[in-house]
């Protein structure tokens, strides 16, 4: 009986360990560990000068705002991400891969919409590789 | 084997697709109930009944729809298929409801200038027309409600200078920040969640210089003192000191439709190249009446359909091959490979519309590019392309692009509508088009009259054109008097439209006699008809029917079959950018009857015909499927133009520019069978009727004191002997005889007859609705710049009485 048990009990952390390393990205983002500056950046952080890049996943929400010159020409567009806590950083996504269920201008600005970007934070500017859902 | 057979036409039927409009009717009973019954309503008028309801917005609104039939126990019916959504080629982020808009005017800490009071603030984003809050309201057909949560009344001083906001890295949102924090600290002031946020400033920080306004697009969060807020925000600059006297509310409106999620739809080479849609370029300068008086402002032009659909205020009535009307916010869209879609609209009546200086279709390729690409742009269909062109790439009546493989072209429009057709267009749908009329110049008057049977069938075309010289008052559109009638042989008038280039020149854009142009005479006798449909080989686009020299008839090329008297063509043929319908018989009368039938009776949705002249009976059809009686409800005809036999061409095409109706030769007049009102077209040495009314060197009818005097060569006014002009001059009267309206139009040459015709029809209202006899002697002279025609200038030289 009690040998039973221990088969069971082993089982039971398998299946658990493999539904933790098969788990879609959508439900648990990749969380970093230190270093520190992983971690989502306070408006503070963001006026600093260049740190070392880091890869990093964060979720949060894609905005962007537009700049309009008076002779209508050269405009041109600024990308931001934010946290939803009021801290946010210029966004450079020109390289990344978007993996968006819907069309990517249901996101922009679109508080019901937040994403996960992966990408790499230079302390300045988060250079997206991926953003999906 | 009975029910199988059904079984399969059931089947048929179900597979049959059709369009056309849904109406109904109620029948009210004496115990006051009721009943509605819903159809599908054909173009031919036909009624099929709806097996089951159809949406409530489809319902008598003359909106196009498809529909199926369908087999039930009762016999056939229809339902109504939902209409097509363009796949996903254009993101649908609708807004609606009430927005909640604070009102911040502020200064920055180092530049202390008030340059605008708060009424004018006030006004220009939440005034009456032109406003922000009017043109999206109205733009978006009272879907969206923008409603003033709160005005700061006075200016806010910012704590910072220009460029310590700069020096943040973020002067955007650095400004917002503060401004947030300012009517808070001040006023206890907390912004809504979701709401909208418009920041005016009294100058331009030196990071945005040259920046005339910026927004949010969407909804972004700012670190305020009591917390995270979630707004749209605009900034506006003061960036010149006349904006003081002149309100740039197009900025306004361009910011807040970045705040609703819109970018700038130009092209990929100028994103700003668009005149038809707030989101690009283009302001408009405008003197309106104003509470000051009269101002000056710079607004927008519309907002196109791919934005309106974005927003969820716009729809599509229907989508490829077909015969489209298009409306206020509702237009069609045509599949583009691999992926995408056109869509097409027309823009015209809109209250901010109206000041686009032409009404025109326009084709927009909505593009589905990977982001941080915007998601609409304008895509050229004419043959202009370059920056900043899209002004002049529009589809007025009468012209024709090829879209994604497809043509479209516009036939007909008003101030609110415009009939389009997706595909090659047929008979039946070019019939009431806007046309201009074209004969042979040397044809014979008979020819040339039967535009006037063919002017019955269609209606003139009426477009706005400018002057060259109008760019600097581009506050209304222009309409120059044009003709809509001309001889194939002469430099027809123009539609001349401008743009401005990237250099900031103007360029010029002409366009040749808008209109369907219904070319009226055969190969031999009409130059134009023989460049379309020469004799002996197919006609433009692989028309089958042309003239056979050597067989002294009209031969169809499919079957081999000619046929050498009593014959006529009848055909639509698109060519280059432009819808022609040609008419034309074997002789003379036979082009007479052929424009007859097109008067009288209902094209079948064929290409071209060869028509019976005698009982127009349908010989031969392309394509084929049409040969029989033709149905021929008729004609009621009001009107009469008479011309002289041997008169010239001209006049008789003038004809067709002062009535449509019968087309009679002098010689063929039977007074008693005239209708109420006749046209007396040509002077008295070319038409005899004219002459009877109107005799040279002498007073005529009822004492009309208007004469042609051959010893002095030109007309003269009885009353006093002073011979009034020699050239550029007409008589146009009407006289009342026997109980109808006899109207004379008639010049010294042919150019000054057609001149009359075109004043009867634009001026001629008060002289028709005269009771007594009346005439007027005109001077007139083309207008025209940089040697293109664009108009008709009168002058009145003399009345009577």
């Amino acid at each position: 009986m009690k040998f039973g048990f221990l088969v069971l009990a082993v089982v039971v952390a398998l299946v658990v360990a493999a539904v933790l390393v098969s788990a879609p990205r959508e439900s648990t983002p990749r969380t970093q560990q230190p270093p520190q500056n992983n971690s989502p950046p306070t408006t503070q952080q963001t006026d600093k000068t260049s740190q070392q890049p880091v890869e990093v996943t964060w979720r949060g929400y894609i905005y962007a705002v537009v700049v309009d010159f008076v002779n209508m020409t050269g405009g041109y567009t600024e990308w931001f991400f934010g946290f939803g806590n009021g801290t946010t950083v210029r966004l450079d996504f020109a390289d990344a891969a978007v993996r968006l269920r819907d069309h990517f201008a249901i996101y922009v600005g679109n508080p019901d919409r937040p994403v996960y970007v992966r990408g790499v934070w230079n302390g300045t500017v988060l250079k997206a590789l991926e953003i999906y859902d | 084997m009975t029910k199988a057979l059904f079984v399969l036409l059931g089947l048929g039927w179900l597979v049959f697709a059709l369009s056309g409009y849904v109406v109904g009717h109620d029948v009210l009973f004496v115990n006051r109930s009721s009943v509605t019954y819903f159809f599908l309503m054909l173009d031919n008028g036909s009624l099929i009944p709806l097996v089951e309801p159809p949406p409530h917005y489809l319902v008598g609104t003359g909106e196009r729809v498809e529909a199926e039939l369908v087999f039930t126990e009762v016999g056939v019916g229809a339902r109504v298929l939902a209409p097509r959504e363009p796949t996903q080629a254009i993101p649908r982020q609708p807004v609606s409801g009430p927005l909640l808009v604070t009102l911040v005017a502020a200064k920055f800490a180092d530049v202390s200038a008030e340059p605008y009071n708060m009424s004018y603030v006030h006004d220009v984003v939440f005034g009456p027309f032109p406003s922000m809050r009017h043109f999206w309201e109205s733009a978006s057909g009272g879907a969206v409600v923008i409603r003033p949560y709160y005005v700061h009344w006075g200016w806010v001083t910012l704590p910072r200078t220009k460029a310590d906001y700069c020096n943040t890295g973020d002067a955007f949102d650095s400004i917002t920040v503060d401004v947030i924090n300012a009517i808070y600290n001040t006023a206890g002031v907390r912004l809504p969640d979701r709401s909208y946020l418009v920041i005016v400033l009294n100058a331009q920080p030196p990071c945005y210089s040259g920046a005339a306004g910026m927004g949010d697009v969407g909804f972004v969060e700012y670190a305020a003192a009591y917390g995270t807020v979630r707004v749209a925000v605009t900034q506006y600059y003061h960036y010149a000191d006349w904006l003081t006297q002149v309100p740039d509310v197009a900025v306004f409106i361009h910011e807040f439709g970045h705040n609703l999620g819109l970018l700038h739809p130009g092209t990929l080479v100028e994103e700003y190249d668009n005149v038809w849609d707030a989101m690009g370029g283009f302001r408009a300068l405008v003197r309106l009446s104003s509470w000051l008086g009269t101002t000056t402002y710079l607004i927008s032009t519309g907002l196109s359909l791919p934005h309106l659909y974005y927003l969820g205020v716009g729809q599509f009535v229907g989508s490829g091959t077909g015969s489209w009307l298009l409306g206020p916010r509702s237009g069609v869209y045509i599949p583009a490979a691999p992926a995408g879609v056109y869509t097409v609209e027309y823009k015209c009546g809109d209250v901010y519309e109206q000041f686009l200086d032409w009404c025109g279709v326009v084709v927009h390729r909505v593009y589905n590019l990977p982001p941080p690409s915007r998601w609409v742009f304008f895509h050229t269909v004419l043959n202009v392309t370059g920056r900043f062109v899209s002004p002049v790439n529009f589809l007025d009546v009468g012209q024709s692009a090829r879209v994604a493989g497809q043509r479209v072209s516009v036939v007909w429009r008003n101030s609110i509508h415009a009939k389009i057709v997706v595909g090659l267009p047929t008979l039946a749908d070019v019939v009431g088009a806007n046309a201009t009329f074209v004969v042979g110049s040397r044809a014979a008057t008979i020819d040339s009259v039967a535009a006037v049977y063919a002017r019955t069938a269609f209606s003139p075309t009426a477009t706005f054109t400018l002057p060259v010289f109008h760019y600097e008052i581009s506050n209304s559109r222009m309409h120059f008097n044009p003709l809509f009638a001309y001889l194939d042989d002469e430099q027809w008038l123009t539609q001349v439209r401008y743009y401005v280039d990237s250099a900031g020149a103007r360029q010029l854009y002409p366009v040749r006699y808008p209109g369907v142009v219904v070319t009226v005479g055969g190969p031999l006798a009409n130059s134009l008809t023989r460049a379309l449909n020469p004799p002996d080989r197919l006609g433009a686009g692989g028309l089958p029917f042309y003239y056979d020299t050597a067989a002294g008839g009209i031969r169809d090329a499919r079957t081999g079959q000619v046929w050498r008297n009593r014959a006529a063509v009848v055909a639509v043929v698109p060519d280059g950018s432009r819808v022609y319908v040609l008419v034309w018989g074997i002789d003379g009368e036979d082009t007479r009857r052929a424009a007859r039938w097109l008067a009288e009776c209902m094209p079948p949705r064929a290409y071209a015909v060869v028509i019976n002249t005698t009982d127009f009976r349908v010989l031969a059809s392309w394509p084929s499927g049409f040969v029989g009686a033709s149905v021929c409800p008729g004609a009621v005809y009001a009107a009469a133009a008479v011309v002289g036999a041997n008169a010239a061409s001209i006049d008789a095409v003038g004809a067709a520019i002062a009535t449509g109706g019968l087309g009679l030769l002098d010689s063929e007049v039977v007074f008693d069978k005239l209708p109420p009102y006749v046209f007396s077209v040509g002077g008295p040495m070319a038409n005899s009727f004219t002459r009877l009314y109107n005799p040279p060197d002498g007073p005529g009818f009822g004492g009309l004191p208007f004469y042609y005097s051959i010893s002095r060569g030109g007309i003269v006014d009885g009353r006093i002997g002073a011979l009034l002009c020699t050239s550029n001059c007409f008589v146009v009267a009407k006289l009342v005889d026997r109980g109808k309206a006899v109207v004379l139009a008639w010049g010294i040459g042919g150019d000054d007859t057609r001149a009359a015709a075109a004043y009867l029809h634009y001026y001629g209202r008060i002289l028709l609705d005269s009771r007594s006899n009346t005439a007027r002697v005109v001077h007139w002279s083309y207008l025209s710049r940089d040697g293109y025609r664009y108009g008709l200038d009168f002058t009145i030289l003399a009345t009577w009485p």
